[in-house]
């Protein structure tokens, strides 16, 4: 091959690449790329990469409300709106912050038992901040009517209690839940609940992309990420009172910190995430709100490539699949230097989360990849991949 | 100085020397839940209490004066502090490490995640 062979076959193997990455970075963008490597890989590597807290968190407390904490009363759904008024005034009293309901109030119950929550919430001295739903739920025109009337009465905000779990435009979602949602572009515009109680006490930073960013509890003592108590039994089976709804030993606990309130069912709210994706064990919504808070408070964020920096990592990634097929594709060793690429994508992905909370494009890197090694085998020889074949067998019949 | 004299000085040392680790040991444990036959909820016990808890028992504390809550799960003997649950990189990947949901109800239940009171939606790529 003389030199001007070779100085065209490069300018071809730059303008593919260019386009590759072009090409790649436009599809990714319309989320028209299989979601598979991203989903695969973001979720392993935060689940296996996520930090770990150094300590529980001393600014947010979680109550939750199960099966077990309604024992004695005739429901389990909705929530007892009394009890659920019993436990705001217990945690304002205690010296919360502020107070935040991970529950939904769309439709009347017992008039008494809604009016008695009403009123709880509207005299609470803490800030209290109401779980919303809007038009992005599907809601009925009757249960956002009731909800904005309850709100209303308050004379509280609310936040909606929305996130997002899926954004690939060919498949169906897994229903993993990996992003923070804004508010809704329909009025009312509310931002998250999350946000709200964030800015409880002075406004925060917006996180630079949607992604959740999940951390781990402390290493030793078991201790939990947030103090976390669950609403013990405080009826016997026939309704008859029996104990506190919060004990008085909990106070001190949730004094100074902001209160989530939220039910923790075995059939209800539930969500994978990328922390259990080994586990495949759901976490209650309340629990994915406490860490969206957290993370809104430290103001951490996942940071995403911005598109001209995935053009130019696409663009690189296309071109080294021309030469790697160039240099050994037709020696057949073709699987090898595309398991070599495909650890090292997976890697440097990884390398990157751990280091900067940066997240790699897989699905556009795994592509750009598998073009440049099909242009570098079909395209980028003179006559195809015949030519490429008859350049193999006359090196073959020189020996070299 | 007479015998009586340097067994008072000594005494009054060793009070102070051992006095500030008994300070700091005014932590307590409240028991927040517990699964444990002879360990009730409300029980207090002191930082440092041994506990021994046979597989599937668990317990939840509450360590003040920081306020934080703690998960120990059984088989374990040993105090709070020193327990360290599994979660090696052989366990991660088997999936042994949990969530961050801290929830001791646990019992992984046979049936699909039912969308509640929070939803799941499509979010547009920034």
């Amino acid at each position: 091959m003389d030199g001007a062979d070779l100085g065209k076959r490069i300018i071809a193997g730059l303008l593919f690449s260019i386009l590759a990455g072009l090409v790649l970075v436009a599809v990714s963008r319309a989320n028209l790329l299989p979601a598979a490597p991203d989903k695969f890989t973001y979720d392993w590597r935060t689940y296996l990469l996520a930090e770990q807290a150094p300590h529980s968190r001393s600014d947010i407390a979680v109550i939750r409300i199960n099966e077990r904490s309604l024992t004695g009363y005739n429901y389990v759904s909705p929530i007892d709106r009394g009890l659920i008024a019993e436990i705001v005034k217990r945690a304002d009293e205690a010296g919360a912050k502020a107070i935040g309901l991970d529950i939904i109030i769309d439709r009347p119950t017992e008039p008494q038992k809604d009016a008695a929550l009403a009123e709880a919430i509207r005299q609470a001295h803490a800030p209290v901040i109401l779980g919303a739903v809007d038009r992005r739920g599907g809601e009925t025109r009757e249960g956002m009517a009731f909800q904005e009337d309850f709100i209303a009465k308050t004379g509280r905000s609310a936040g909606h209690i929305y996130f997002a779990a899926e954004r690939d435009g060919l498949t169906l979602g897994d229903q993993a839940v990996r992003f923070m949602l804004p508010a809704s572009e329909e009025p009312p515009h509310r931002p998250s609940l999350a946000r709200l109680l964030a800015d409880a006490d002075g406004k925060k930073p917006e996180p630079a992309s949607p992604l959740i960013f999940w951390r781990r509890p402390p290493a030793s003592g078991g201790a939990d990420l947030f103090t976390a108590f669950t609403v013990p039994a405080h009826r016997d089976a026939d309704g008859t009172p029996k104990g506190s709804v919060l004990p008085e030993s909990w106070r001190g606990a949730l004094s100074g910190k902001i209160v989530l309130i939220g039910g923790a069912f075995k059939d209800r709210d539930l969500h994978l995430t990328p922390l259990t994706v080994a586990s495949r064990e759901p976490i209650h919504g309340v629990g994915i709100h406490a860490q969206i808070l957290a993370q809104l408070r430290d103001g951490r964020s996942i940071h995403e490539m911005t598109w001209w920096v995935e053009f130019l990592i696409a663009a690189a990634v296309a071109g080294l699949g021309i030469y790697a097929a160039r240099q050994w594709t037709l020696s057949g060793s073709g699987l090898i230097s595309t398991t070599i690429a495909f650890l090292a994508i997976v890697s440097a992905g990884g390398l990157l989360f751990w280091a900067t909370h940066v997240i790699l494009p897989s699905a556009t890197l795994f592509l750009a990849w598998a073009l440049g090694l099909f242009a570098g085998n079909w395209a980028g020889a003179p006559g195809g991949k015949a030519g490429q074949l008859s350049d193999n067998e006359a090196k073959l019949a020189s020996g070299g | 100085m007479r015998r009586g004299q340097l067994v008072w000085i000594a005494g009054t040392v060793a009070a102070v020397w051992l006095g500030a680790p008994l300070g700091a040991a005014l932590a307590e444990l409240r028991v927040v839940d517990s699964t444990a036959p002879g360990i009730a909820a409300d029980a207090v016990f002191a930082d440092g209490a041994v506990f021994d808890l046979a597989a599937g028992q668990k317990l939840k504390l509450l360590k003040t004066p920081g306020n934080s809550t703690h998960d120990i799960a059984g088989p374990y003997k040993g105090t709070l502090d020193a327990y360290q649950p599994a979660c090696g990189l052989v366990d991660k990947l088997r999936g042994k490490c949990g969530g961050q949901s801290g929830d001791t109800e646990g019992g992984t239940r046979d049936v699909k995640p039912v969308m509640g009171g929070t939803r799941g939606f499509t979010v547009p790529k920034q």
